[in-house]
């Protein structure tokens, strides 16, 4: 478990010569065991907020400051799920949930770890099929019981259910929210469904050209009813800052 | 049915051989009858000729395929995981793939004499290069997406090759040796009708010289069963190892007539 700190927090791509900046000095703060979700138009720089926090990309400036309570902890355990489920095509679902357990080598935990999540995912009947053999909805159910086996502080999300049906994508929201609510782990979920982060995230962030321009508190809870008034002005709200890129507002570590 | 549509044409080609011999349609002397070619096969085989020049060409075979696998594996992991190698190797390697291995041979007896070391580096320079290629190939071709999946979980850099980048190139380096056997196999009959003292070459050409044209018959279909038989080997080995490889991954490389066994 960690809560996560953002100080101008600045990515910048070279492109011919060019300056991309990808992040513009990011502050926020992301509290331990929280579930947030980040919204934005494609190209807003969610993605390599996500990549930079997992350590697949660098940073250019800025800081990143990682917590446990009040004290400052070095390097917490963080994975990522991606977009694709990027299972590894020759092994089978048993295997590619036993991946993530590379460095643990009591093969008694490796094998409760497995099943326990075989189990929760609903994946028992399928653990020796390849991932040639199984559905997109099944192959990032994998892709997300990999990363529960790796039992990571830090969960973070990359549009994970971006290309699903919307009945499996409904099916997974609530497995994720009840996983989530069991396990307490932080979560950061990106997303570009305005009420999938509505409904899934206990704080919503805004972003627009990779600066931060929105944040808001939802609600502790997740049983939330998605037809009320209020969730329908934050709806409204959130689209207008989502589409309006004239509002920056990069601090939000208050 | 449609597994025996494959043997229409050998045994129509047989029946035609047949009949054209029995009547006199061929001259008996540069074309033997199917019945003489059958019975000579058994008679080498019964002699155990045909099978101390198999063995021969069978060991020089392994062996020099063994000798390339050993050079040629590493090598191409090496560039494959190295931009820097690469760029200094890959020019030389280059020139010399261009080079058909049947051209080097009068080279190689020069130097390493008629002996087994000449056969044996022609069957290693027909190897090496389909199994460089396909090796080398297969890490650069590695799914960066799926190397990523490893660096989050932490892994290592030899995790990460070990556990990621080999398997995903495992079915091109299976490629490769498939590819290589073949070529070996044709070169060294090569260089055994130009110098050898044993071997299937050998047995051919010491039948021409002895104008035993059934001889020769039962050494070119020997060659081609057995060029055959190992394909078909290969074939069932890489369809059990490989067969994660789905239809989405879309790779194929075995020829439709395999497939139709």
């Amino acid at each position: 478990m960690a809560g996560i700190q953002l100080h101008n927090l600045s990515k910048i791509f070279k492109l011919k010569e060019e300056d991309v900046v990808a992040l513009n000095k990011i502050n926020l703060n992301i509290k331990d065991e929280s579930f947030v979700t980040i919204v934005g138009k494609s190209g807003c720089g969610k993605t390599t907020l996500l990549r930079i926090l997992s350590s697949l990309e660098s940073k250019s400036e800025g800081e990143i400051v990682f917590t446990q309570g009040n004290t400052v902890i070095t390097s917490p355990k963080i994975a990522i799920v991606f977009q694709e489920p990027r299972l590894m095509p020759w092994l089978t679902i048993r295997d590619n949930m036993k991946l993530s357990l590379i460095k643990i080598k009591n093969r008694h935990e490796v094998n409760r770890r497995v099943d326990h999540y075989l189990e929760l995912l609903d994946l028992w009947r399928f653990q020796d099929a390849y991932p040639n053999q199984i559905s997109g909805g099944m192959a990032q159910r994998v892709a997300l019981g990999r990363t529960l086996c790796y039992e990571p502080d830090i969960i973070l999300m990359d549009e994970p259910l971006g290309a699903l049906d919307i009945y499996n994508r409904k099916i997974l929201q609530d497995e994720i929210i009840k996983i989530f609510e069991n396990c307490k782990k932080t979560i950061v979920f990106v997303t570009h469904d305005v009420d999938e982060a509505l409904y899934m995230g206990q704080q919503v962030v805004v972003m627009n050209n990779g600066n931060l321009v929105n944040h808001m508190r939802i609600s502790e809870s997740h049983s939330k009813d998605m037809n009320s008034h209020e969730m329908k002005a934050l709806k409204r709200a959130l689209t207008h800052s989502i589409m309006d890129s004239r509002i920056i507002r990069n601090d939000f570590s208050a | 049915m449609k597994n025996y549509r494959g043997v229409v044409l050998p045994l129509l080609l047989i029946l035609i051989w047949g009949i054209g011999s029995q009547y006199g349609l061929f001259n008996s002397f540069i074309v033997p009858s199917p019945l003489r070619v059958l019975s000579t096969g058994w008679n080498l085989i019964a002699k155990g000729i045909l099978l101390k020049h198999l063995s021969v060409s069978l060991w020089r075979v392994f062996a020099g395929f063994a000798i390339a696998f050993f050079l040629a594996f590493p090598l191409a992991v090496m560039v494959g995981l190295s931009k820097k190698i690469h760029a200094y190797l890959v020019p030389s390697l280059e020139f010399i793939r261009h080079i058909p291995p049947i051209a080097m041979i009068p080279l190689l007896i020069l130097w390493f004499g008629i002996g087994e070391t000449s056969k044996l580096s022609v069957i290693v320079l027909a190897t090496f290069f389909p199994i460089f290629m396909n090796t080398f190939s297969g890490i650069v071709n590695s799914n960066v997406d799926l190397e990523e999946v490893g660096v989050n979980f932490g892994f290592t850099r030899a995790e990460i090759f070990l556990k990621i980048t080999l398997p995903q190139a495992m079915p091109s380096v299976f490629t490769g040796i498939q590819l290589g056997l073949g070529y070996s196999w044709r070169a060294l009959m090569g260089a055994e009708l130009i110098a050898a003292s044993s071997g299937l070459g050998y047995m051919i050409i010491e039948a021409e010289t002895l104008s035993r044209i059934d001889i020769i018959f039962v050494g070119v279909m020997v060659i081609g069963i057995l060029g055959y038989a190992i394909d078909w080997f290969f074939f069932k080995i890489a369809a059990y190892f490989f067969r994660w490889e789905g239809k989405s991954n879309g790779r194929d490389t075995t020829p439709q007539f395999i497939k139709n066994i």
